[in-house]
């Protein structure tokens, strides 16, 4: 694991920890128990939950941990009862977690609304929050299977009749050796594997994932010459994004396809009014001006091309009428 | 921030030592004391302190507590360092360790209620034990070693009481968290009260216990809920066992009596 991949997991992780361990630490307080109060632990301090080692082990292994909740089951009025509730405390929490981040993900989601700056800034928070929904789903995920420490081991012995929860940990030695030796081996990923899978179907798609979508599925259909399609995918992302320079450009190479040159040069124009136009740019617009009969724009647009540095292709002397001299070529 | 630092430093220390605890190799004990003079933290005094007993002796131990007592005092080594002289009868260093450790602060793992519980119940007097119990029983934040032995007292005053729904109700909530043969022997002595004999029976099959102590506890249920016949052959078995746990049984019973 790099420390990139770590450092991005990283406040995922804590979140997730410190809000599962504060939840079983808090539900033991109200069913009677406040050993953890007192220790601490109802706090959304991260540092009070966080293990050393089982932080640091997040930049040398894809997991971590943090310091076990002590609950004192003879402070419980119903012990089998009120521990059962507390175990399923943690997993609640991250569900919590995701569900908050899913509130959240109906701001970040329209990053657009929000300026280019913001737009940035709203999708790395989107990221963000993507990463720890499907953290806090591993971690809900995880602690259900019924391996000491994980409350699996506590919640499904007393829901399943016969069975008797390991409140002493007697095999805990040996089950935290096995845990270890699963997430290891990679064992238990396809569980992780079907996890990620199954939440990252029902995360919210934001603004900007829907524009490059619809961009790119314009490229496509520009590529096969299905101008037609193109611009209809252009006007979806245009729709989206309306600061997007690159959709109008693209758009307007499609219209070009489509001898629709009025309507290239408005997209032209509406690209300049979002950034100045690059030199291929400047050239492209002389070339729709030559199509409409405008020669002196053209030749305007054309000479400031060449003020920054275009060159005219050798290719362009020879180009057909309905070819521009820049080969319009989406971006 | 310097604790951090610390606590980074001490870690190697601590997780070794601990691996090396759990697989009984003495060089635990330099480790784990390496960790603790690293971070300075009481959790980890306690587990150099718990293997040096381990490996040394419950003297090196204490002599052990004592010394980091004078050097870096911590309210979890003065809780052990009374626990260890209570082992040795010795209230009164107990005591003292007790109040010093209340004077270091908060103890965060509840070994000072321990200390101050096992202190009532092994002085003089018995009604103080008896007291101690009731006036820590509304408290939420003991350990479960506390609350067990709170827990545990409180169904025998309730059981000598005759409040058999209350006894009943905190012998399920010790049986409800583990095997407890003091809960199971005074469920019998219910069910006997009761007239109901073959789930008294049952009950004493899960109340497996070592002798001396299977006649002690067997001795006050049966003379609690006046099964005289079982008393008399409980103490009987009892004095063969242990004389002095037999006078101390009776001496229990006359306390009882006197206060009526």
């Amino acid at each position: 694991m790099t420390l990139l991949m770590a450092l991005t997991l990283l406040p995922g992780l804590v979140i997730g920890l410190t809000f599962h361990e504060m939840a079983h630490a808090w539900s033991a307080s109200l069913l009677g128990d406040d050993f953890a109060r007192r220790q601490g632990r109802v706090s959304l301090n991260p540092f009070r939950h966080l293990s050393l080692l089982g932080t640091l082990a997040i930049f040398l292994l894809p997991f971590g941990w943090a310091k076990p909740v002590v609950v004192n089951l003879y402070n419980f009025r119903h012990p089998k009862r009120d521990y059962l509730l507390t175990s399923l405390a943690g997993p609640a929490a991250n569900l919590l977690v995701i569900a908050l981040c899913f509130g959240l993900m109906q701001l970040t989601r329209h990053s657009y609304a929000f300026g280019p700056v913001g737009a940035v800034l709203l999708d790395l928070a989107h990221a963000f929050l993507v990463l720890a929904v499907l953290i806090n789903a591993i971690l809900a995920t995880l602690n259900l299977l019924p391996i000491p420490p994980l409350d699996g081991s506590k919640i499904w012995p007393v829901l399943i009749p016969g069975l008797r929860p390991d409140f002493g940990g007697k095999w805990q030695r040996y089950s935290i050796l096995l845990l270890l030796v699963l997430l290891w081996t990679g064992a238990i990923r396809p569980l992780f594997r079907y996890t990620v899978e199954a939440v990252y179907r029902i995360v919210p798609v934001t603004d900007s994932e829907r524009f490059e979508e619809s961009l790119r599925q314009g490229d496509e259909a520009y590529d096969r010459d299905d101008y037609a399609r193109a611009v209809e995918r252009y006007t979806a992302a245009i729709e989206i994004n309306r600061g997007s320079p690159e959709a109008y450009r693209n758009r307007a190479c499609a219209r070009w396809g489509q001898d629709r040159f009025e309507g290239a040069l408005a997209d032209i124009n509406a690209a300049q009014k979002v950034r100045p136009l690059p030199a291929d740019d400047l050239a492209f617009r002389a070339d729709v001006y030559d199509q409409l009969g405008r020669p002196d724009e053209a030749a305007l647009d054309r000479a400031a091309a060449r003020a920054m540095g275009w060159q005219p292709g050798p290719a362009t002397q020879t180009a057909p009428a309905t070819e521009p001299s820049t080969a319009p070529r989406v971006q | 921030m310097v604790r951090l630092v610390r606590n980074l430093l001490g870690l190697p220390f601590e997780v070794l030592g601990g691996l090396l605890g759990m697989l009984g190799v003495p060089a635990t004990v330099s480790l784990l004391k390496a960790a603790w003079w690293l971070n300075g933290n009481g959790s980890t005094a306690l587990k150099a302190l718990a293997q040096l007993r381990r490996h040394l002796g419950h003297e090196a131990a204490l002599l052990q507590a004592h010394a980091w007592l004078a050097s870096r005092p911590r309210p979890e080594v003065a809780a052990y360092a009374g626990l260890l002289h209570l082992e040795e009868n010795e209230l009164g260093e107990a005591g003292a360790c007790l109040e010093q450790g209340r004077q270091l602060g908060r103890d965060r793992d509840g070994n000072l209620e321990l200390l101050e519980y096992l202190l009532a119940c092994m002085g003089p007097d018995p009604a103080a034990a008896e007291q101690a119990a009731r006036d820590m029983e509304s408290r939420r934040d003991l350990n479960s070693t506390t609350r067990k032995l709170i827990l545990e007292r409180r169904l025998w005053q309730e059981l000598v009481a005759r409040r058999l729904d209350a006894v009943r109700d905190y012998a399920r909530r010790l049986l409800e968290v583990s095997v407890n043969p003091q809960a199971s022997v005074a469920l019998w002595a219910v069910c006997r009260a009761e007239g109901h004999d073959r789930q008294a029976e049952r009950h004493l099959l899960d109340a497996a216990m070592p002798e001396p102590q299977c006649w002690y506890f067997r001795y006050i249920a049966a003379e609690a809920v006046g099964a005289d016949t079982e008393a008399a052959e409980a103490l009987q078995r009892l004095r063969e066992a242990d004389r002095g746990l037999a006078d101390r049984a009776e001496a229990a019973r006359a306390f009882r009596e006197a206060r009526g």
